[in-house]
Order: structure tokens, then C-alpha cells, then sequence
């Protein structure tokens, strides 16, 4: 193969291959990625699961001991990974997302959460279709904020799953016991 | 130059066909008008026949070959042999940079595609360790400092475990900083889900 035949050989694989990349990486970004933020109050006041979390009733007394769930609001976003987006959260907390990867039915992303303008918990992590992420423990009202954050990939093939197995719930740990937590 | 005189001299020359085409056509016309002039001509006429009949040309065949052949066998001068040189290597060395540029192209390609795949079963396979521990502490936040990081100590991905009946991993966390030391991390696998605990600061 002569010296001018290589350099044509390699200008082409280089091209395709770029293409190639782009198409994934582009492919990558541009997939919607939706969030559900529901802010829940939980309290010992014996009012009970509001019917309009329902379905996330026995997955909230699995893993918390109040005797109230009270939904403040529920909020949908559909974001593309790298873009963020906010949520307003009660007693003026902010909740930032950003998702940036998304691999099968696993979700990349980045969560900031605000109080007022100062940044207090920052995380980064891959949660699941499947999966509830659950950030709790400020104080709201007479109870405890909870953040349920589910996520979903628009356009797959299956569905948001919240109605949980009821099995025995299995504690990991815990630092330090907040007041009602398990 | 109309003289004999001037004429003669140049005879022996206009017969070979040797001279310059204005003289050519003034001793023609000299000739052509002489007597004498045209008797020495012919002369020399009659002489170039008689010694090219006489000369015996060598064979030429093969004298090119000859030659080349020995051109060959010189060694050519320095900068002629270091620019052929050059030239040589730097067509090998473009051929092989070539090689190498597109097999590095196929390295990142492949790694491009792998890497997510890789990732997970690297994600899995820290899930499944870290459940046989399950009970051991996950996050340990001093208290301290007033801004603390959690993370698994086993490695690099603070990956909450499930239980060890399910390797599945539901929630991984890479990176965790909060304010509040007091930070709390569960983890309920049969329902898929996985709790940050950050309460107020005192």
C-alpha cells in the first residue's frame, strides 16, 4: 500500500470514526431525562397518607415512622442531560438537577440543594428508574420536609414503577439519629 | 564572400552540411556558378563516401544497458545518498504514524463505547462487596468540620448497597457534601429506595 493510499485510508477511518462519536455523544445529550419532586410533610399528628401520594404510602411508612404525609406540591420537569434544571421547595429551599448521564435505566446526575442562596447538601449519583431518592430532615411547618425524587427517561419502554415490594426494610446506617427518622 | 579564395576553405564543411544556413546558400550559389569550386566539392563529396565506407561502426546493441549498468555500480555523492535517505525513512515514518494515529483513533473509539459498560459492571461488582458489609457504616462525617464529605471508605464510589439477595445497585453515590455533619444515609432496597437525611443546623 503506497504512502498516498495510507493517508487516504486514515483520513476516512478518522472521519468515521469522529462521526461516529459525535452521533453517540450527541445521541447521549439530547435524551430527555423528566423528574418528579414531590415535597411531603411528614408529622406525628395521626392524620394519615394524603391520597394524593397514595402510591408512595407504604414505601414512606417502610422507611419513616410519622404518622402523617401531607404532599406540599408536585413538580415534573423534563430536562436534557447537561441542562439543569430547579425546583422550588418549600420554606424557600431550591433544588438543582442536572443530569448527565443516562445508561440503560441509570440516571447520572448532579443535585444541589439550597437554603435561600447557600448551597447544603451537594450530590453526585446514578439512581435508577426504578429508585426514590428521599432527601429529608429540614424542619417545615410542625413536621419534617421530605424531597421524593423519582426519575424517568421519556420515550422508554417501560414505566415509573412506585408502587414498592413490601418486604422487611433494612437500615444501612445512620450517623446520627434525627428525631423521628428510623 | 564571392571569391574562390573565400570559398574554398568552407568547401569541405558545406559538403558535411556543417555550416550556418546564409553561408550554406552563398557557397551554393558559388558553386553552382564555379567551375572550380564545384570540382572541389565533388571532391570532397567522393572522399566523405569513400571514408564512410571505410569506417566500420561498432554494434551498439546493448550499449545503453552497458552504460546504465555502470552508472549504477558509482556511488552517487553524499547529499545525493542522505537525501534519498531521508526521503525513505520519512515515507516509512509517515506510514507508520499513520498506523499508530489510527490505532490510537480506535483505542478512544473503543473506549468511548466501553467505558459506560465498564462503569456498571465496575458499579456491580463494588455493590456486591460492599453488601456483604451492609451493616458497617456507609458515611462517616466528623463533627468536627463545618463542611463534610461522605463517602464509602471501601473505594472511590460511595455506592449504597442493596441487599446481598439482590446485586442489583438501585442508588450509587459518588459524592456527597453537606453542611451538616449530622448527615444520615439509609438505604431500604425492597423499596428501592435510598434516603439523604440532612437536618437543620442547631
Amino acid at each position: 500500500m503506497s504512502y498516498r493510499n495510507t493517508g487516504t485510508l486514515f483520513t476516512v477511518l478518522v472521519f468515521l470514526f469522529a462521526t461516529a462519536g459525535a452521533r453517540a455523544w450527541a445521541g447521549s445529550q439530547s435524551k430527555l431525562v423528566a423528574f418528579t419532586v414531590d415535597s411531603v410533610l411528614a408529622a406525628d399528628t395521626n392524620k394519615g397518607i394524603d391520597v394524593r401520594i397514595a402510591s408512595m404510602g407504604a414505601r414512606l411508612r417502610k422507611v419513616f415512622s410519622y404518622t402523617t404525609y401531607r404532599l406540599i406540591s408536585r413538580q415534573r420537569r423534563r430536562t436534557q442531560c447537561g441542562r439543569m434544571t430547579g425546583f422550588d421547595l418549600p420554606g424557600g429551599r431550591i433544588l438543582h438537577v442536572e443530569p448527565r448521564t443516562v445508561v440503560g435505566d441509570t440516571i447520572g446526575m448532579e443535585l444541589v440543594l439550597f437554603q435561600g442562596p447557600r448551597p447544603v447538601m451537594t450530590t453526585e449519583l446514578r439512581l435508577k428508574r426504578h429508585a426514590v431518592l428521599m432527601i429529608g430532615g429540614p424542619h417545615y411547618e410542625q413536621g419534617m420536609l421530605i424531597i421524593a425524587i423519582t426519575v424517568d427517561t421519556p420515550g422508554s419502554h417501560d414505566v415509573l414503577v412506585h408502587e414498592p415490594r413490601i418486604h422487611q426494610h433494612q437500615r444501612l446506617h445512620a450517623v446520627s439519629t434525627p428525631g423521628q427518622a428510623p | 564572400m564571392t571569391s574562390c579564395d573565400e570559398i574554398g576553405p568552407l568547401l569541405g564543411a558545406f559538403e558535411d552540411g556543417e555550416l550556418k544556413p546564409h553561408v550554406m546558400r552563398d557557397i551554393a550559389l558559388h558553386v553552382a556558378s564555379c567551375a572550380s569550386c564545384s570540382g572541389v566539392s565533388a571532391d570532397y563529396a567522393i572522399l566523405g563516401h569513400k571514408l564512410r565506407e571505410t569506417v566500420v561502426e561498432p554494434a551498439l546493441e546493448g550499449f545503453a544497458d552497458q552504460v546504465m549498468a555502470r552508472v549504477a555500480c558509482l556511488q552517487p555523492p553524499w547529499h545525493v545518498r542522505l537525501a534519498r535517505r531521508l526521503a525513505a525513512s520519512s515515507a516509512q515514518a509517515n506510514t507508520w504514524l499513520s498506523m499508530g494515529a489510527m490505532a490510537v483513533a480506535m483505542a478512544a473509539l473503543t473506549a468511548i463505547i466501553v467505558t459506560p459498560y465498564a462503569q456498571r459492571f465496575a458499579g456491580g461488582a463494588a455493590a456486591v462487596q460492599l453488601a456483604s458489609n451492609a451493616r458497617e457504616p456507609v458515611a462517616q462525617a466528623p463533627a468536627n468540620t463545618s463542611r463534610q464529605i461522605a463517602s464509602v471508605s471501601a473505594g472511590p464510589s460511595a455506592t449504597v448497597p442493596v441487599a446481598a439477595s439482590q446485586p442489583d445497585v438501585q442508588t450509587e453515590i459518588s459524592r456527597l457534601e453537606v453542611d451538616n455533619p449530622a448527615v444520615a444515609l439509609w438505604n431500604a432496597p425492597e423499596n428501592d429506595t435510598t434516603v439523604i437525611w440532612v437536618p437543620d443546623q442547631p
